[in-house]
């Protein structure tokens, strides 16, 4: 981990500081924060360019509400993951609403996914099935499963119950064993 | 028998299932060093300027808001001005008293008695 990453100061601090003119605050939170951000959009979206925009997007919004942060009322990190969810679902939505005959690039299976994250050809199946859900499912599961988060942070980002969010992962979870059972040979799963 | 021969495969999806997510877990995608770039020099250009006083505590109560809104100190004086001005005028401005609005329209009765005499006598 790089020496500014490091120490006991907090988010919330550092934040603080950022508001109050302090430049390194700045670089330390980008340095801490950008990449949990940057890595659930990539996860969601599979898309380098449109995780950028979204990052830049949701630190923007960071550092434009520094001054009107209110302590003690969310960690940050859960503040910008649901922002990144928002923006990630947004988009989504309107590739959705677009149709995938319509979108520039192709989006295909197998060794282009997994090319552009350098995957796993199981991983890569794994997050061709997710592009499947629907997209707060699949915001719950990679969440939940690919992110660690327990359920009651995700139903804050999510801004929903607890309970909300199990009936999203029972789903997910279910969808996907589906779809991943389909190329079990090929992906070399046990039956 | 039948939900144990149906539970197999479904514990067996399961497991793949979730091995693919601990594998997906260990991949964890970096954010290009140009982005990060980037976003510090969002940062520093939002900043609030340096000394800058946060409002972290909670927000302004509804009198707080108030007190803004009709300009804090400056804006109270002004007001209590202006009241013990009107208050001022209340006491001191001299109101027509009964007894002046009874004489006036005494007088102006007997002005038409007069002008009425001089016409009967002919002057």
């Amino acid at each position: 981990m790089p020496p500014e990453q490091q120490g006991e100061t907090s988010d919330e601090a550092l934040l603080r500081l950022y508001a109050q003119g302090d430049g390194r605050a700045a670089r330390i939170l980008t340095a801490r924060l950008s990449p949990l951000v940057y890595g659930l959009a990539m996860k969601l979206l599979q898309d380098q360019a449109e995780a950028e925009d979204v990052t830049q997007e949701a630190m923007l919004r960071l550092w434009k509400n520094a001054a009107l942060w209110r302590a003690g009322e969310a960690r940050i990190s859960t503040w910008l993951y649901r922002v990144c969810s928002n923006l990630c679902m947004d988009r989504l939505r309107r590739r959705r609403a677009i149709g995938l005959d319509e979108i520039a690039e192709p989006r295909d299976d197998g060794p282009d996914a997994a090319s552009r994250m350098q995957l796993d050809q199981r991983v890569a199946a794994l997050y061709k099935a997710l592009e499947d859900l629907p997209e707060r499912q699949r915001v719950a599961v990679v969440l939940r499963h690919i992110e660690g988060l327990a359920n009651p942070e995700i139903a804050e980002i999510l801004e929903i119950t607890v309970e909300a969010v199990e009936s999203l992962l029972a789903r997910g979870r279910r969808a996907l064993k589906v779809l991943l059972g389909s190329q079990r040979e090929e992906l070399g799963f046990e039956e | 028998m039948t939900d144990q021969r149906q539970d197999k495969p479904d514990k067996a999806a399961g497991a793949n299932l979730d091995a693919v997510f601990a594998m997906a877990r260990e991949q964890v995608p970096q954010p290009p060093d140009a982005l990060m770039q980037a976003i510090v020099k969002d940062a520093l250009s939002v900043q609030p300027p340096a000394g800058n006083v946060v409002a972290l505590s909670p927000r302004r109560g509804v009198f707080a808001e108030i007190w803004a809104t009709m300009g804090g100190l400056a804006g109270a004086a002004a007001l209590a001005a202006c009241l013990v001005v009107g208050f001022g005028l209340g006491f001191v401005a001299p109101a027509p008293s009964t007894d002046d609005a009874v004489s006036v329209i005494v007088d102006g009765a007997d002005l038409l008695d007069d002008i009425q005499l001089d016409m009967q006598l002919g002057g």
